[in-house]
Formats: structure tokens, C-alpha cells, sequence
């Protein structure tokens, strides 16, 4: 487990050529890849809270963006957009999403 | 903008959107087949070509993608006057159905369709066959909702559709 097999694609975080990294001025992340059923979207696991990932997202130059419900992030740079929710189901906890020229390419699971 | 400004078009949409719903909760009778999705390969080539291999298959000529969460009326008609109906018609590319699902009020890209949704509903008149879908963490948020005989060439199309365990069992007598 751990460590992913398509490492020119951020997850935003410390991206990871092994299991726990930290990028410069963000938390330190551990990730698992969790896809399955051959879904499209790559899922990855990950032990950070939705405000780490944002602030995360931020220092890496990401511009932060919210909904009108003034809650919802949105983080932008170039063609690649997360976006995080904070309860994307009441079982399951926050998650966050990668897109890249507006196709979803993975679903995070935060903390 | 793609999204509906008509109030009759929307209220059409939406009460056809909510029954969706209250078939997928196991509230109203069907005879169609469950199959599960991540719902987030909405906003994927992939499921945008299967929306175009299942208007062929039922014969419509556009779907509606609705929003059901946030609230069509008391978020997105209050923020941006304008409800969360856009139409898929046949023949759309991928590119044309994901830019439409990016497209957010000019002042407010995070509410875009694709990227603010909580819960959303594909259907087309017909209801031959219906998408209801829930933001979720887990890759069984999306609920497609298809005829049996149509199984087999979903699969083989759209592998990432996979059947509902749950449901399986529901229908395997039990063993005397």
C-alpha cells in the first residue's frame, strides 16, 4: 500500500513518491490509493483535515475561490481546480476533488 | 449561460428529477436495475459518451441534469436567478457536456453545476433510465437506474458501472 503509480499528477498535498511528504510550508500527509469497482477517478485516502489540504493547496500557489453558500472552496492555478467538501456524505466525512481542464481525475478523502 | 431561467421549465424538470429520487429511496415502484458509480465521473468523457449511448438506446432527444442539493429554489434561483437545469441533447460532445457542468454564474465559479452539487439527477422524458447521485467520499454515490436487457451492452461500453451487491442478494431466494 502506498505510493502512487502516477506521480506527475498532484494531489495538491506533498505529492508523494512514497508514503509520508510534506510539501514546503504544508502539513505533512500520509496517502493510500483506494480505488476500486475500476472507477474512472482515482481514490486516495488521506490522514489531513480539509482546512490542512486547503492551506496546503495555498501555499502551493493555488487561488482560493468560494461558493455563494460562503463555505465551499474552490482552489484554481493554470487548468487544475479542487474543490472540498466538508461533508460529502454524513457517513463518510470530507472529500476533495481534482480536475484537470475540467474532467475529475480524483476523489481525496480527508480527515 | 446553459442554465434554465423558465420557471415552467424548471418545475417540469424538477418534479421529474424528484420522482427519480423517490424511486432510487425504493419509494416508488420500479421495474428498472440498479447499477453503482463514483459520482464524480460525471464530470469525465467517459460518462458524457455513455449519456449519448443511452439517449440512443431510449430514443430521447435531450436529458436533463438537475441539481437537487443545494436547493434549485432557495440557493441557486436566490443567488443567481436562474435554476440548476441545464439539457444534455443528443449529439453533444464531451467537451461541450463538460464545459457545461464547469460553467459557473460569471461571479462565481465554485457553483458551477458539476463542481457544487451535494445530490443531481440525469433523466430524460422518457424515463427509460435515470442517473440519481449523491456527493459521496466512497464510489457508490451514483445510482443508475437502466432496463435489464440493457446490461449487458452498458457493460461493455461503461465498464465503471457495476452491479449492486445488495440488490443481487435481495433477489437470490434464500436457500431452504
Amino acid at each position: 500500500m502506498g505510493g502512487s503509480n502516477d506521480p506527475n499528477v498532484s494531489v495538491g498535498i506533498a505529492f508523494p513518491a512514497g508514503f509520508a511528504e510534506a510539501i514546503e510550508g504544508g502539513t505533512a500527509s500520509e496517502y493510500s490509493i483506494q480505488t476500486a469497482r475500476g472507477a474512472l477517478a482515482t481514490d486516495v485516502q488521506t490522514n489531513i483535515t480539509a482546512e490542512q489540504f486547503g492551506r496546503n493547496l495555498e501555499a502551493s500557489g493555488y487561488t482560493k475561490s468560494i461558493a455563494a453558500d460562503g463555505v465551499t472552496p474552490l482552489y484554481s492555478k493554470g487548468n487544475e481546480v479542487y474543490s472540498i467538501y466538508r461533508n460529502a456524505r454524513s457517513t463518510q466525512g470530507p472529500a476533495a476533488n481534482l480536475q484537470i481542464n475540467g474532467e475529475v481525475i480524483r476523489k481525496i478523502r480527508l480527515q | 449561460m446553459h442554465w434554465v431561467e423558465d420557471e415552467s421549465m424548471f418545475a417540469v424538470a424538477y418534479q421529474r428529477a424528484l420522482d427519480c429520487a423517490s424511486t432510487d429511496s425504493g419509494r416508488l415502484p420500479t421495474s428498472l436495475k440498479k447499477l453503482l458509480f463514483n459520482d464524480v465521473d460525471l464530470c469525465s468523457r467517459a460518462f458524457a459518451n455513455f449519456v449519448q449511448s443511452l439517449l440512443t438506446w431510449s430514443e430521447d432527444d435531450a436529458c436533463s441534469f438537475v441539481v437537487l442539493r443545494p436547493d434549485p429554489e432557495y440557493y441557486f434561483h436566490h443567488f443567481f436567478k436562474r435554476y440548476p437545469v441545464v439539457e444534455v441533447e443528443r449529439g453533444m460532445s464531451a467537451d461541450e457536456f463538460i464545459a457545461m457542468l464547469n460553467e459557473g454564474p460569471p461571479e462565481s465559479r465554485p457553483d458551477a453545476l458539476g463542481i457544487i452539487y451535494s445530490e443531481y439527477v440525469v433523466v430524460p422524458p422518457s424515463m427509460r433510465w435515470f442517473v440519481h447521485a449523491l456527493r459521496s467520499a466512497g464510489d457508490d454515490g451514483g445510482h443508475l437506474w437502466v432496463p435489464s436487457e440493457w446490461l449487458e451492452r452498458i457493460a461493455a461500453v461503461y465498464p465503471y458501472a457495476t452491479a449492486d451487491e445488495r440488490q443481487r442478494l435481495a433477489e437470490t431466494p434464500a436457500a431452504s
